[in-house]
């Protein structure tokens, strides 16, 4: 159901991007191994982030067909310059695999691609959207702040079902439908006029 | 414990199920309830069980050691294709016979329910706090361990992992190749301290201290300054 579909995005947008989910264990990666002071985590996520999210990507999956964390230690500085040539600086603290050194690269890298992935995913209108599906979420984009976003869905979704059917012959078919959310926000009016007279 | 080659068989071998007395729980083996019920300090157990087999011959085998851990792990479930539904690793048998049976206990598994079945014959033997804990183990053990199974053989730097700190045979294994093979790192301490730890420290608390100092100075030679 498109009304549905554009409510559960306008839902999803709305929750907020969790960032750096594994900041702690590089944190707690670099206090086992005393380097707590030396280098700092979000430095290391700047640096990064600059990365363009196709290099993150395509690192990442690297990551699991060259096997990263069983690499010996000349195999580390390999992939690394062959992945990261301009993070020449960072190699030594990389492929430093003492207490479970392998997943600060791991975590660096899956942490920005899970940003850069949600970012992609918070887009509201994307190219491949039907027409109608548009016009919702066009209407949820232009709503006043007065009205909440369920209404001004609901608004739209309204004129859109008025072109093809009428209200009254709305009700029964979303009655069948057991939408009974659908019911009440776009077809209110009419169900209780048919209701009560 | 120093001793790592012994901490490998303790994990591996099956304790005495025995008691004497309610306060002796030599029949939990080198395990703690807390490990048994909540899992806590699972990964040094695991990295113990790989590190002997990964070694185990001249040359390195990372695939063997994930084996065994499947084989240690292994529960006697309902065999399934999918390894993201899969916890019965009774093939392994042949290979791991000490590990897993035929049919797919794992050496964890039949730990536990000997634990509980011990526990439940000897009531008398035992305390009620260890007799409520087994009760605990009996109700949800088996659930929970396969799905702590599952979460294990989640592939690392994988797009669909949620939790960051969930143990993985990933971690177990990439952990195992950077600690090396098992070692005896018990040694014998200087006169001078013994003879602090004898002026300085009650008696019934001297064999405690002693090895807690052995600990400390063995592994701060571990990590090299930097």
């Amino acid at each position: 159901m498109i009304y549905e579909a554009v409510l559960s995005r306008i839902r999803a947008c709305r929750a907020p991007i969790k960032n750096k989910a594994s900041q702690s264990d590089i944190d707690r990666i670099f206090y086992s191994r005393g380097q707590e002071n030396v280098i700092d985590s979000d430095a290391l996520y700047a640096a990064f982030s600059k990365l363009s999210p196709e290099k993150i990507s395509s690192i990442r999956s690297e990551f699991t067909n060259q096997s990263w964390h069983l690499m010996d230690k000349d195999s580390r500085f390999d992939f690394l310059s062959e992945l990261l040539p301009e993070f020449k600086e960072y190699y030594d603290l990389l492929s430093d695999f003492r207490f479970g050194g392998y997943r600060v690269l791991g975590d660096l890298i899956c942490d920005i691609d899970d940003e850069n992935n949600a970012t992609e995913r918070k887009k509201l209108l994307r190219s491949n959207d039907s027409k109608e599906f548009t016009e919702m979420m066009q209407a949820y984009l232009n709503k006043s702040h007065a009205q909440s976003y369920r209404q001004a869905v609901a608004v739209a979704c309204r004129a859109l079902m008025d072109k093809i059917i009428k209200p009254k012959k709305a009700v029964p078919y979303v009655v069948a439908l057991g939408k009974r959310d659908l019911l009440w926000n776009c077809c209110q009016t009419r169900f209780i006029r048919m209701c009560w007279g | 414990m120093l001793n790592e080659p012994e901490e490998f068989k303790a994990y591996t071998q099956f304790p005495k199920y025995n008691a004497n007395g309610k306060r002796d729980m030599s029949f939990l083996g080198r395990f703690t309830f807390d490990i048994l019920i909540k899992q806590i300090g699972l990964h040094r157990v695991l990295t113990t069980i790989a590190r002997g087999y990964m070694f185990e011959s001249e040359t390195l085998d990372i695939d063997r050691a994930k084996r065994a851990l499947r084989a240690w792990c292994s529960l006697p479930t309902e065999k399934k294709d999918d390894w993201k539904a899969n916890t019965n690793f009774s093939e392994l048998h042949t290979e791991f016979p000490g590990l897993v049976d035929e049919e797919g206990c794992g050496w964890f598994y039949r730990h536990v329910h000997n634990i509980c079945d011990f526990v439940n014959n000897n009531p008398g033997s035992v305390s009620k706090t260890t007799a409520s804990k087994c009760e605990l183990l009996r109700k949800g053990f088996d659930m929970e361990w396969d799905k702590k199974v599952i979460q294990f053989q989640v592939p690392i730097f994988s797009t669909t992992t949620i939790g960051s700190w969930i143990l993985r045979f990933d971690d177990i294994l990439a952990d195992v190749l950077e600690l090396g093979k098992l070692q005896n790192k018990d040694f014998p301490l200087s006169d001078g301290i013994i003879e602090y730890i004898k002026t300085h420290v009650a008696t019934p608390a001297q064999p405690a201290s002693e090895l807690l100092v052995k600990n400390y100075i063995a592994n701060n030679r571990m990590i090299p300054t930097r």
